[in-house]
């Protein structure tokens, strides 16, 4: 019950910030069309009107639920978008999988073993590797997925090896690229060489006692912080894999409607890139407070 | 939140470089600024080297008779020239004297163009840093110091609203609308850097308000903006900022390679790393790795890897030295 | 190694041309690869995308179209006759045909198709259409079309190359995305549509078409599946594993690896050019001999060769290097790559100094400084490098040139709306019938006309006027020809080249493209067939 309270304002404070975000998107996008009027004079359109267009959008998303129609690709928003984001979905749950997966291993050994030569070199190699952007590792992996994954049939028959390895690939890469792999190993390796130091941890060691289900507990919620709080990062990664490897999905959406000015996909999928990442930072608050009460307010 | 940090007194008072040494982090510092130097020293050749007369080609002259000669080096030949004599009618072009690392498509020259780039991004980090410094410690000290209920919640929400959205997609917004313009991605990315800051700053302010410096500064009757500026930002801040400033310029260098990547980075004649990447890698079709033409996408790729790695270092080396734990600026 | 390679061509011609005399066979699914998806699927809203374009070529048909050889052939007209003065023309429909869904095509459906073009935006069916007075529907397979000036036979069949919508599908007008036609076709070509996925599209053959010719004139197959892949490496990649057979366009870089591998390479033309234009507003560019040295100053040969693999034709004149109107002459050749006269008519001009920048100046002080307007596709991997190149070629006769990339939108309203930019780097499709009155004339220089350099030569507005007024073929082609030389040598652009696209087939993709124009790659799919054992 006394968490209830934050959380509520936390909701709120967010659906302020939907509006802030979508409306700002909307405000730059009002800077890339025209409006020809009878004489054939074109202008970019007011603030005025772009907000009044703003409002009847957002009243139409809100009241009815509706995003509104594409004028370019011809279908409604609700259905492109659908379609889009299943990809980009995938991509960006098995990247989190995939760098946790990587991460919690590496750190504890890094944080255990911290004078050996392995983590003197490999880790901080780790680290490099994951600072790199996505589209680095993309294009040099990319001509060898081509050559074994590149699916184009999708109403032939496909082994799960190759599906695998199709979906697979690009989702090993954004896991590792853009600096959460990085990040995630060093706190975990924090959390651990911390815990470690204390004394009733020690004490368990000395005793024989098994403490690592332990550690990989208390590991686990410093790393789902950083995924919350990177998740915007998973999301911009995915746009730049998706161009690379896929040319299909949300990122794909997203710049055909930018180029061909089709306003209304793009707030729709602004409108729900922010929810996603809105929806992280609530999820990121109710562990901080359910880890750490003192923080409530 | 504060992390006390004390040094020891020994290595305190003892001087010279071994004792530098003898410090936590100070081997990465060392190497991360070795590749910094580099950085800076390539890039102000880049960008006078040919002005000057120091070096022979300019890094956007097209040269009719010079193009796609690989490198002179023969071990860079062996690691970056993979042609093989194939199959069908392909012109095989031998390497030019002068041009060390070969040259593009065009007939520029890889090497000057590779330390253009590092201007490039010499200018835009600079430039960005700065942006991001000034919004994230006005923003920061609003809503760490002033705790109003209006005041702070205006700073939430304009950094929230930041953050609510991929970097790259603003950026690639931005550049439709600013003609592809640095300064416009310059900007943009500034503001988007400076959240990190503000939370860095409010937190650091949020701990230290009801300490006893502070209230005593307040006695003495130190204007706010000194309290602000000389005892928080700069006394308690600093370490944790020249990691921000460090990670800023990274990621300038990283948006602006990916944005160019994918077609919606600067133009000519400013030369970018990511651009000349996909462009020596043959642009949509890959048709150079295809054919075996490494070495004109790989100087930039080891360029960025380069000055990733130096910064990277740079970092680290500067939180070990600092004691600053990752939940300090992460969050 | 050379024998060797000479060898392996000549045994594989040999086997080519084995193979191309073999039986015709029936049946089979032909795939394909687009960079987009179609975003309309009639012909009246979808004509703004190439590939919107070849979707709807293979479900719609008009009552002529053209032949490989960009003459005028009748699809659903049976035969037709000119009327008094050169301004009337009787049609007679072929009896028979059907839509899609089984209707007849009559000639109520072309009436309702010119009336759907008026009402919609679409400037280009538009134009095609434009000098047609009225349209008198006499019974269900005869029509009369009446036009506003007397024209030349030839002409007045191109203004009939439109495609036909069911008058039966139209609702109301104007035709727009949302209309059910646009979303759901149905047309009277070859194929209709069975299937849309998220990313790939299937048509099948037409029933009432097959029916009707007993496979005749029918399409050969079966099939045609289209796949979106935005990606042109990835594209090259299914070709090249059988994936799909056919890639309506390859990269040039492509080519030889493609051909080296046993793919038919089709070259045709793209029927549009790249031209940098010079704005007549700047008092230095409205000096002839500043443009003619810019135009000789430029390397064209060089970038078409280097950044094209030569797969195009230098121009000098705003015609297709293929139709009757351009000139073939020796002296009417484009401008060679000459930086000494280029530097010669600087001097000229007056631009005799250089700035410390190695700008020129003339006596007033006036600096040969100039901002090139460029749009950026994305995607588009040449135009960067022939803008590199041409600001590199400008700086070595002292012409300093200020580069501004812009998203195409914006390009359009700089460019074409606000005249606001020196040179601009664009490209404009040719016009069939040789009318070349909306770059030149004078008087359409308003916002958002295509004179938007502001040209303004008399003697051009003449001939433009003398072309637009005249009946006769020869005499047409006599103007324009005088207007190709004159033009040539006053340079409004700087003419650079018309390029070549290359399409590429699998060898089991037969008769492939025997018969193709520009602008409809499957208008003669009905003639291709798969030949499996190839």
């Amino acid at each position: 019950m006394k968490i209830a309270r934050p959380i509520l304002k936390e909701i709120l404070f967010a659906l302020l910030v939907l509006f802030g975000t979508t409306f700002t998107i909307y405000l730059l996008l009002g800077q890339l069309i025209y409006e020809q009027d009878a004489e054939g004079v074109r202008t970019t359109p007011s603030f005025v009107s772009i907000t009044a267009h703003y409002g009847e959008w957002v009243t139409d998303a809100v009241l009815k639920g509706e995003l509104g129609h594409s004028q370019t690709v011809n279908r409604d928003v609700s259905e492109i978008i659908g379609e889009g984001f299943r990809q980009t979905f995938i991509l960006v749950i098995g990247s989190i999988i995939v760098s946790i997966l990587l991460a919690i291993p590496l750190g504890v050994i890094a944080a255990l073993r911290s004078q050996t030569w392995f983590v003197r070199f490999f880790i901080p190699g780790t680290y490099l590797f994951s600072a790199l952007p996505v589209f680095l590792l993309a294009i040099f992996i990319r001509p060898f997925w081509v050559e074994h994954f590149g699916i184009l049939d999708w109403y032939a028959e496909i082994s799960w090896f190759r599906l695998a390895g199709y979906f697979g690939i690009p989702i090993i890469i954004l896991g590792i690229a853009d600096g959460v792999l990085g990040e995630m190993i060093k706190h975990v390796r924090e959390v651990v060489g911390g815990m470690i130091r204390e004394n009733y941890i020690r004490a368990a060691i000395a005793r024989g006692a098994k403490v690592s289900k332990h550690i990989i507990k208390n590991t686990l919620l410093p790393v789902f912080t950083i995924v919350t709080s990177r998740f915007s990062y998973a999301l911009g990664g995915a746009l730049i894999v998706e161009y690379i490897f896929f040319s299909q999905g949300i990122s794909i959406v997203a710049l055909d409607a930018l180029k061909y000015r089709d306003p209304h996909v793009l707030l729709a999928i602004g409108m729900i890139f922010s929810l996603l990442i809105v929806a992280a930072n609530i999820i990121n608050r109710i562990l901080t407070v359910a880890v750490d009460p003192r923080t409530r307010d | 939140m504060r992390k006390e940090f004390s040094y020891d007194p020994n290595l305190e008072a003892a001087k010279g470089f071994k004792a530098f040494l003898r410090q936590p982090g100070s081997v990465s510092i060392l190497i991360g600024s070795l590749f910094i130097i580099v950085f800076v020293a390539g890039a102000l050749f880049g960008q006078y080297g040919y002005q000057l007369g120091l070096y022979p080609h300019s890094p956007t002259d097209v040269q009719y008779d010079r193009f796609d000669s690989p490198p002179t080096s023969s071990v860079l030949r062996t690691l970056f020239d993979r042609r093989e004599e194939p199959e069908f009618d392909f012109e095989y072009y031998e390497p030019i004297e002068g041009h060390i690392l070969g040259t593009d498509n065009d007939g520029r020259d890889i090497f000057i163009r590779v330390l253009n780039g590092a201007s490039t991004y010499l200018y835009a980090g600079i430039v960005t840093v700065l942006i991001s410094l000034l919004i994230g410690i006005t923003l920061g000290s609003l809503t760490g110091y002033y705790r109003g209920k209006a005041s702070e919640s205006v700073a939430s929400f304009i950094t929230n609203v930041l953050d609510a959205y991929p970097r790259i997609v603003i950026l690639i917004i931005v550049a439709f609308i600013s003609h592809f313009n640095l300064y416009a991605i310059m900007v943009t990315l500034g503001i988007l850097n400076a959240t990190r800051i503000a939370r860095i700053i409010s937190g650091t302010i949020d701990s230290l308000k009801n300490t006893d410096f502070i209230l005593a500064a307040k006695e003495i009757g130190l204007s706010d903006l000194t309290i602000i500026g000389k005892h928080i930002v700069w006394y308690n801040c600093r370490h944790l900022l020249s990691i921000q400033i460090i990670y800023g310029f990274a990621s300038v260098i990283l948006i602006e390679a990916t944005l160019s990547y994918i077609g919606y980075g600067i133009g000519d004649p400013l030369v970018s790393w990511g651009r000349m990447i996909y462009e020596g890698s043959g642009g949509r079709y890959p048709h150079n790795f295809v054919a075996g033409v490494y070495w004109q996408a790989m100087p930039p790729v080891v360029a960025i890897i380069g000055t990733i790695l130096g910064l990277n270092l740079l970092g680290d080396g500067l939180s070990k030295r600092f004691n600053v734990k990752q939940t300090d600026y992460l969050l | 190694m050379k024998i060797n390679h000479i060898i392996k061509v000549f045994i594989f011609g040999v086997l080519i041309s084995g193979y191309a005399s073999g039986q015709v066979q029936q049946g089979g699914i032909l795939t394909y690869v687009e960079s987009e998806f179609p975003r309309a699927y009639d012909p009246i809203t979808a004509t703004d995308d190439i590939v919107n374009v070849r979707m709807t070529t293979m479900m719609y048909e008009g009552l002529f179209g053209y032949d490989i050889d960009r003459e005028i052939r009748s699809r659903l007209a049976d035969s037709y006759t000119v009327g008094r003065d050169n301004k009337e023309l009787t049609v007679r429909m072929k009896r028979g045909k059907r839509w899609a869904d089984g209707r007849e095509v009559t000639a109520r459906d072309v009436a309702k198709t010119i009336e759907a073009i008026w009402a919609s935006d679409n400037l280009q069916e538009q134009r095609i259409i434009s000098d047609i007075e009225e349209v008198r529907v006499e019974d269900d397979y005869t029509l009369t079309f009446l036009y506003q000036t007397p024209l030349p036979e030839e002409v007045m069949l191109r203004k009939l190359t439109f495609k036909l919508v069911p008058a039966h599908k139209i609702n109301n007008l104007p035709l727009t995305r949302q209309s059910e036609l646009a979303r759901s076709p149905v047309g009277s070509g070859f194929y209709q549509m069975v299937r849309r996925g998220p990313t790939d599209i299937t048509l099948r053959a037409n029933q009432h078409f097959r029916q009707r010719d007993g496979g005749n004139m029918g399409p050969y197959i079966d099939e045609v599946r289209m796949y979106v892949q935005t990606d042109v490496g990835t594209q090259i990649e299914f070709l090249l594993n059988q994936q799909v057979d056919v890639m309506v366009e390859i990269p040039p870089p492509a080519i030889a690896r493609l051909r080296a591998a046993g793919f038919q390479i089709k070259p045709y033309e793209s029927l549009a050019y790249h031209f940098i234009a010079f704005n007549f507003n700047h008092s230095i560019l409205r000096d002839q001999k500043v443009r003619q040295a810019m135009t000789y100053g430029f390397n064209r040969e060089n970038a078409l060769d280097r950044i094209y693999q030569n797969q195009g034709t230098l121009i000098s004149g705003p015609f297709p290097p293929a139709s009757a109107f351009y000139v073939r002459d020796r002296d009417a050749e484009p401008f060679p790559y000459d930086p000494a006269e280029a530097i010669r008519l600087l001097s000229q001009a007056g631009f005799n100094e250089r700035a410390s920048d190695g700008t020129r100046i003339n006596n007033n002080g006036d600096r040969l400084s100039f901002t090139l307007v460029v749009p950026r596709h994305e995607g588009d991997d040449y135009t960067p490098r022939v803008t590199a190149q041409f600001i590199s070629d400008m700086r070595r006769i002292g012409i300093s040139i200020d580069l501004q990339e812009l998203e195409f939108e914006r390009w359009i309203q700089r460019v074409k709306y606000e005249h606001n930019f020196d040179l601009a780097f664009a490209q404009v499709v040719f016009d069939e019938a040789g009318n070349v009155a909306p770059m030149f004339l004078s008087t359409n220089n308003k916002p958002g006309a295509e004179n938007f350099i502001s040209y303004n030569n008399p003697e051009a507005d003449e001939l433009i006027k003398r072309f637009r007024e005249t009946a006769s073929p020869s005499e047409r082609i006599n103007l324009n020809r005088r207007l190709h030389r004159l033009l040539r040598e006053d340079c409004p652009y700087i003419f650079l080249w018309s390029l070549n696209k290359n399409a590429a087939a699998n060898q089991k993709v037969r008769n492939f493209m025997t018969r193709v124009t520009p602008f409809s790659f499957f208008d003669y799919v009905n003639e291709w067939y798969i030949r499996e054992d190839w």
